[in-house]
């Protein structure tokens, strides 16, 4: 008896998450927000671009990890391409092509922005750490040809880039531990600090390294949101705002219900 | 193209999710694609590096990509009960640089900035001002003290059993208490946040009626399943 009420007690908890979050999507409530000090620090990192900045964008989120930092992404790739920043996109993990893809569609390249002169796309690159450190020395020594088969020395903007030094901001949206790398292998001996983005599983793990390490950090879809309004073009991260906020009220209140029947059984017991 | 991928995302995202309810035939199906076309993209986009980084170059005249290639191709030798031990060779390379790599860097960026991070003074310029932060840098020297006891194993029954040293472990439990507690916070926030993106995928305007006739389709599988099997098993 109480397995069938566990078992349909599973199903009910989530029918209700399910219900408040689709709830919220398909009529927005329009929740009050409050900017975190954390994304105003990021977001004066990137805006303190100078134009023609050159930035490495490391696309290094599985694909699990991506829909959380979508909204973050795309609101940085906008502010990035509306700073006149150049970009270059390149991954440390396999499934960065197939999130390249989806990503530069959801950012929208503004008119007049060319491929190999404004932005490339470097493709994966395999090795983890080892894979930072060969592409921080030498670019050019590492690949000869961009994702698509370009060669680096008919794209523009890679003629300015040489090695990790050619920089002005460096920037990794993580799913996994490689901004750690990221600050093995750049932050330490090359003595530039990088910005970084990841989920909220890995928050505790890279938080303590910020900000003597990491230069900014970003680690809730909350601040997606945030991040948005600061640079006021609404996107999926204000559109889910409402309904992760109400999710977890959902679950909180789960929670407290659960343990305070938890408490009565052990007392009874 | 467009709508079958459309399609065919949404019937994954949903068959997948019928797992709450009970396991069925569209879950297993839907196991078995993930399974095999992640397989597939991770194969493609290996093939894809080596392709660009090592095997174009060495065609072109850049000769010193030949000895990853054979470290590489050694590697295979893992299958051969015979040749088996030459494998070691590769994987002493691959473990050597990579160790190098962590050990010029780690003591440094783990070690010693963290620790000059964490014992900051906390009354000195530029934390002084702002009591907030005098507050949190005094907690994170008071918790680290605290977790690090905690972990202190050896020394004399006399020294383990100090009141000091038990006030410290008590309290070092209830720190990492709240940090774990943190951490599955963390995690539901990640999860709900995979939950809400495939939400909005199936309820955008171009979804929705997909979205529809493939839960109707899921619910009469789910329905269906146990009088099919009561079925089968009769005959």
């Amino acid at each position: 008896m109480s397995e069938r009420v566990e078992h349909y007690g599973t199903i009910v908890l989530y029918l209700l998450v399910a219900v408040a979050i689709a709830f919220p999507i398909l009529n927005p409530i329009g929740l009050p927000m409050v900017v975190s000090e954390d994304t105003e620090t990021y977001y004066k990192l990137v805006d303190s671009l100078k134009p023609g900045g050159i930035v490495h964008y490391g696309i290094d989120p599985e694909i699990g990890g991506f829909e959380e930092l979508r909204s973050r992404m795309i609101a940085i790739g906008r502010h990035l391409f509306a700073k006149d920043a150049r970009i270059v996109f390149v991954g440390f993990d396999p499934n960065a092509p197939g999130i390249y893809k989806m990503l530069i569609e959801d950012i929208g390249v503004p008119k007049g922005k060319v491929y190999g002169v404004d932005y490339v796309f470097l493709g994966y690159i395999p090795g983890l750490e080892i894979g930072i450190a060969s592409y921080a020395k030498d670019i050019h020594a590492l690949l000869s040809v961009d994702y698509f088969g370009t060669p680096l020395k008919d794209l523009p903007l890679m003629n300015e880039v040489k090695d990790i030094k050619d920089f002005s901001l460096i920037m990794s949206f993580s799913s996994h531990g490689l901004p750690l790398n990221y600050v093995e292998q750049i932050s330490v001996p090359y003595h530039i600090k990088v910005a970084v983005c990841v989920i909220g599983v890995m928050a505790p793990t890279v938080k303590p390294y910020y900000p003597d390490q990491i230069i900014g950090f970003l680690s809730t879809p909350r601040m997606g949101a945030e991040y948005e309004l600061l640079i006021r073009k609404p996107g999926i991260g204000i559109a889910d705002f409402d309904a992760q906020t109400i999710a977890h009220a959902v679950l909180l209140v789960f929670i407290v219900v659960g343990n305070l029947t938890e408490l009565k059984r052990a007392k009874k017991r | 193209m467009d709508v079958v991928a459309l399609w065919i995302s949404t019937a994954l995202t949903i068959f997948t999710v019928s797992l709450i309810f009970k396991e069925t035939p569209l879950y297993r199906f839907a196991q078995h694609v993930f399974m095999g076309s992640a397989m597939g993209y991770g194969i493609v986009m290996a093939v894809k590096a080596v392709s660009d980084i090592a095997w174009n170059p060495m065609t072109k005249g850049e000769a010193i990509w030949i000895i990853p290639f054979i470290l590489g191709l050694m590697f295979y030798t893992k299958f051969s009960k015979k040749y088996f031990w030459v494998s070691r060779y590769p994987t002493a390379v691959l473990v050597s640089t990579g160790v190098a790599l962590t050990m010029r860097a780690v003591v440094r960026s783990s070690f010693l900035a963290q620790i000059s991070s964490t014992f900051l003074n906390p009354l000195a310029p530029p934390y002084v001002g702002s009591p907030q932060l005098v507050i949190n840098n005094i907690l994170v020297i008071v918790i680290v003290i605290c977790t690090l006891s905690y972990f202190l194993f050896s020394g004399e029954k006399t020294w383990q059993r100090n009141p000091v040293m038990v006030l410290l472990r008590k309290a070092a439990i209830y720190f990492m208490m709240f940090a774990f507690g943190a951490g599955f916070a963390s995690t539901v926030v990640s999860r709900i946040a995979l939950w809400v993106g495939r939400t909005r995928y199936l309820l955008a305007s171009e979804a929705r009626s997909i979205t529809s006739i493939i839960i109707i389709f899921t619910a009469l599988v789910l329905v269906g399943q146990g009088p099919l099997e009561r079925m089968w098993k009769r005959r």
